[in-house]
């Protein structure tokens, strides 16, 4: 059984491709046990950047039906917030954000990422990403028991 | 609009036309007569939305000829919800024939999800009407006001739950008839698309309603995995540029 998590945007990004069966089947496998073991949960700001994505589509001419079917699956996902605890998840990014600027050099994290990943650390979930780079990074800056890297191939 | 109540326990479906004439076909002559309503109308405004442009201003004008006459039926319906045991069963059996013949009217098997979540988001809103408004509802008729009813059907919000509701029924109006299967479909997904705006308003404002109350794990685990194989076949390469170049990077 794997542990609880939330899984980033690149991650359902990849979920969602049209050719993901054939060209990731391990990553589709792995994604669906997750959804059987704990449902499909994502943090809010992942929420946020698929919703405006979809949005920007709709701005964009896509069609209703192609967007009802991508909804009716985002719908039932369950989004996870920052704000759970007294701002529990807030005070993780905080303390992400600055124990990062103090390596020498500095490591940046871009502010969706430190967000998501504060976010699954506050609700002792781990992070799933197809982002290697964001996973070495985390790693990096003593994080790597809170993210778990789905590799495509 | 809904039906079925009982000091237990309160359950809740939308009423359709077919719904409302039953029920007001089995009142005495002369109650009937008395009951100022057209059924035609009705149908006849669900009809325009089998043909002509849709738009929320469209589904607009036809709610307001629907909740005209729902309003002039207030007093019937009020009859049968305070002596829900006659009508329990039937209104059961009647729920599970109304979601087959949605999922009837549409061919993608997609989209008779997206009707069929829009049929259970609409019953699971006035459940939790009745729960928390009962008394207010059993207590009389609340005064029509087709100014606010207007307002209210072309906004956000509540708006968007009465929206469901209108086109849920022009769709079932249309299922055993000779609607176009793609005007079905339009229809499907709009509802939908105001069902899902509806419950996200009400999760807003603390109030989270599921539509599929009392599935089991496994029932949701299935239908979840079968949302995302239709999610996946819906978005192109571009599309899919799109969603990545939405990611948050900064704040600034």
């Amino acid at each position: 059984m794997s542990a609880p998590c939330l899984l980033d945007a690149c991650t359902i990004s990849n979920f969602l491709r049209r050719d993901a069966r054939q060209r990731f089947p391990e990553l589709v496998g792995r994604i669906e046990n997750i959804i059987r073991e704990h449902g499909a949960c994502v943090s809010v700001v992942t929420s946020y950047e698929l919703r405006r994505g979809l949005r920007c589509l709709e701005l964009r001419g896509e069609g209703q039906k192609r967007l009802a079917r991508t909804s009716l699956f985002l719908q039932e996902v369950t989004a996870f917030g920052l704000d759970a605890n007294g701002g529990k998840g807030w005070d993780v990014a905080v303390e992400i954000y600055a124990q990062a600027q103090a390596r020498t050099p500095a490591v940046t994290i871009s502010e969706g990422d430190l967000l998501t990943v504060a976010t699954a650390i506050a609700h002792s979930r781990v992070l799933c990403t197809t982002d290697e780079k964001l996973a070495t990074l985390l790693q990096g800056i003593g994080l790597g028991e809170y993210v778990d890297f789905l590799p495509l191939e | 609009m809904f039906a079925s109540l009982s000091k237990k326990r309160i359950e809740a479906v939308p009423i359709l036309l077919a719904d409302l004439e039953r029920l007001v076909a089995r009142l005495p002559a002369k109650q009937r007569a008395a009951l100022i309503w057209s059924p035609e109308a009705v149908r006849k405004a669900l009809l325009q939305l089998h043909r002509e442009p849709l738009s929320r201003m469209a589904v607009a004008e036809v709610g307001l000829e629907v909740f005209r006459s729902f309003h002039r039926c207030w007093p019937l319906l009020m009859e049968f919800l305070r002596a829900p045991e006659v009508l329990r069963a039937e209104l059961s059996a009647a729920w599970q024939e109304k979601v087959l013949l949605l999922r009837s009217a549409v061919v993608d098997p997609a989209v008779a999800d997206a009707a069929e979540w829009a049929f259970r988001s609409l019953s699971a809103f006035f459940d939790f009407f009745l729960s928390v408004a009962a008394n207010e509802v059993m207590e009389g008729l609340p005064a029509f006001d087709e100014r606010e009813l207007e307002r209210t059907l072309t906004e956000d919000g509540p708006g968007c739950i009465f929206r469901t509701q209108v086109l849920l029924m022009a769709i079932l109006e249309g299922a055993a008839g000779k609607m176009d299967s793609g005007r079905a479909e339009e229809l499907a997904v709009m509802a939908f698309m105001e069902a899902s705006s509806a419950l996200n308003a009400l999760a807003r404002e603390g109030i989270r309603l599921d539509p599929f109350r009392g599935e089991t794990s496994e029932q949701r685990t299935r239908r979840i995995l079968r949302y995302s194989e239709f999610a996946r076949g819906s978005l192109s390469d571009e599309a899919l540029e799109v969603l990545a170049s939405a990611r948050v990077h900064g704040l600034r």
